[in-house]
């Protein structure tokens, strides 16, 4: 194929596209996606796996807690008394049962959930 | 061209300054502006309006939210189009096990006994223009969309599909070629039954 005919149908193919033209999304395109941007930041960076880091890291300080202070343990035992019957000593003595290695994973676990935004954003900007 | 290119570079980074200084509302301009290429190039991807539209509206929020780390090497339509290509491809690879296609055979035709285009009307153009892009790969078909309506040159459409220059040389060369050839093609099946009937 000669040159002249490579650029012939280049040229044509050209025109073919800008025959098409762009496709337009709907009317609503950029109502839609400027609430999105609007939306507090809160929302687009405290994801689901941010706010289980959260979740998890209480419960483990609050079991860090229970087991350095007992008298903590007590004074939650008169919280939940009021409520009902419920032993917060028998259910310690079953938490405390379980091996290091387990409450070390829940930590790592729960620090990983919480800082995987930080870590994603990290890697993004370099 | 390149002057009207550098014109709206410096357009562009008034706006990107006035958001990153807190002016949120001046990303509208900027999405006003480019949407409609930015959608043109999700649906030669995913050749579906519908989730277009979506990945459109996920690539312009990223943007929006990493503007920070634009640091306007590249012009920002360059930047933009690339995360529309980034969020695309990964759309299409999460839908479906990717494998690499086989290179299709090139068909071929008679060079210059046929000049299939100027024996096409409008609608049949475009129409058969649709079906060709159809059999080709969606990157190929994103590479000739910024080619033929954008200009884009081969380094640029190299970053923005992060392959190396020479690599997209071959696949714009070849996709060119591939899709003439399946236009050509078309028309003559189509010529053919005009015939018989």
């Amino acid at each position: 194929m000669d040159e002249n005919t490579k650029y012939k149908h280049d040229r044509q193919l050209k025109q073919l596209f800008e025959l098409r033209g762009t496709a337009s999304p709907g009317l609503d395109f950029t109502d839609r996606l400027m609430s999105k941007v609007y939306q507090p930041a809160t929302d687009n960076n405290m994801n689901y796996w941010t706010l289980s880091g959260v979740v998890s890291l209480l419960v483990l300080g609050l079991v860090v807690a229970f087991s350095v202070w007992p008298e903590l343990r007590e004074n939650f035992q008169v919280i939940f008394n009021i409520a009902n019957n419920f032993n917060i000593n028998s259910l310690w003595g079953e938490a405390a049962s379980l091996p290091p290695l387990i409450w070390g994973s829940i930590a790592v676990i729960a620090l990983l959930l919480l800082l995987d935004r930080f870590i994603i954003r990290m890697l993004h900007s370099i | 061209m390149r002057q009207t290119s550098k014109m709206n570079n410096r357009d562009d980074s008034f706006y990107i300054d006035k958001i990153k200084n807190g002016e949120t509302e001046a990303f509208r301009y900027l999405v006003d502006k480019y949407k409609r290429m930015a959608f043109t190039l999700a649906v030669q991807v995913v050749h579906q309006p519908e989730v277009a539209e979506e990945l459109c509206q996920d690539a312009f929020l990223k943007a929006f939210h990493g503007l920070s780390g634009y640091k306007g090497d590249a012009a920002f339509s360059t930047w933009l189009y690339r995360i529309v290509y980034n969020t695309a491809v990964s759309y299409m690879r999460k839908k479906r096990r990717y494998t690499l296609p086989l290179e299709a055979e090139v068909l071929q035709v008679d060079d210059g006994s046929l000049d299939p285009m100027e024996q096409l009307s409008k609608d049949e153009s475009l129409r058969m223009l649709d079906q060709a892009l159809l059999d080709m790969e969606e990157e190929d078909r994103f590479l000739l969309t910024l080619y033929y309506l954008e200009e884009r040159s081969v380094k640029e459409m190299a970053h923005i599909v992060e392959q190396s220059e020479s690599n997209v040389k071959i696949r714009l060369f070849r996709g060119r070629k591939k899709l003439y050839t399946i236009l050509s093609s078309l028309l003559k099946q189509e010529v053919d039954s005009l015939r018989l009937s």
